[in-house]
């Protein structure tokens, strides 16, 4: 089955788990705050699960710590396919300011690259950027692995005017 | 590819991720091309004018490695840097989140080499207009300049 035809079957109702890799938390509180009542992602079949094993979608936050790394590898191998991970905050997008420090790995990419070792494949990564990231930029984070709607960034070369 | 190039592809809508790697070959070919043709020059303002095309500056930014403090925008002296309101910033690719300024160098009015970009010399000029007078040379040449002044005898003209 093509992954099109997969992320299709997950659609009407993606179940979250919530992977905190040594974050400060505040992440996780807008991560509630998206699901709880006033934000209200159950409304688009958003629902917390428990386990890993259960969930479509993983929300990842935190500069991955060397301490957290072992199990974060293990709640990823247990995650059925397909596997889309949503990369919640600065520190888990590129480190932020933890991108060089001993007892963290730097941001999910190099995280990326000991999966690529233990032959952890990943369908689809989405990076949402923010410290911490809105409610509202974690639903449309959310949304967009799923086809919902387009992405609205893309890379952008300016030419400093000279006048 | 030039400055007027890229100004030029700055006003089409397209998506230069995917140019990105056109631009890098245009860009170190001309790049290469223009450093060997002013070694070939004998008139020293066609030397200045083939060099232009191989000095460029570029400021890069990763959305990604911000936290939005907003502390760059604060102290920013010449009131350039803006803080995004955009908060729907989420990218299947990294690279996608990246944002690249490229400014024009300014060059030593005496040896000629690169050594600041033009904006900061204007803002430098527009503050303070005593610096007008040694704001187009660079650190090096300005240096050897004030000690040939500070060797000059009592009542010699430079």
């Amino acid at each position: 089955m093509k992954l099109n035809e997969k992320i299709k079957r997950v659609k009407k109702s993606p179940w979250v788990f919530h992977l905190n890799s040594g974050s400060c938390n505040a992440c996780d509180i807008e991560i509630l705050d998206t699901l709880t009542p006033y934000f209200d992602a159950e409304r688009l079949g958003v629902k917390l699960v428990a386990s890993p094993r259960h969930a479509d979608i993983i929300l990842l936050t935190g500069p991955i710590t060397r301490e957290s790394l072992p199990k974060i590898i293990r709640a990823l191998r247990a995650v059925p396919k397909p596997r889309i991970v949503v990369v919640i905050g600065s520190c888990a997008v590129g480190g932020g300011v933890w991108w060089d420090t001993y007892s963290t790995l730097g941001g999910f990419p190099k995280l990326q690259e000991i999966l690529k070792q233990y032959e952890i494949e990943l369908d689809k990564v989405v990076y949402v950027p923010g410290c911490p990231a809105r409610p509202e930029a974690i639903i449309h984070g959310l949304l967009l692995p799923l086809g919902y709607i387009e992405q609205k960034v893309s890379r952008i070369v300016k030419i400093a005017s000279q006048s | 590819m030039g400055i007027y190039g890229l100004y030029l592809l700055s006003h089409y809508s397209v998506n230069t991720s995917t140019y990105a790697y056109t631009l890098m070959i245009c860009g170190s070919v001309t790049a290469i091309y223009g450093g060997l043709q002013a070694l070939a020059q004998i008139d020293i303002k066609r030397i200045l004018a083939y060099s232009i095309t191989s000095h460029m500056s570029t400021i890069a930014i990763i959305l990604g490695l911000c936290i939005f403090c907003g502390m760059c925008a604060d102290i920013c002296p010449a009131n350039t840097i803006t803080v995004t309101r955009e908060f729907e910033l989420a990218a299947v690719e990294l690279e996608d989140l990246k944002e690249e300024i490229v400014h024009e160098v300014s060059k030593c009015a005496i040896c000629g080499k690169p050594f600041e970009t033009i904006a900061q010399v204007k803002y430098v000029r527009d503050s303070q207009l005593i610096t007008e007078k040694y704001v187009y040379v660079c650190p090096d040449c300005r240096s050897k300049r004030a000690a040939k002044l500070f060797a000059m005898k009592p009542g010699e003209i430079s």
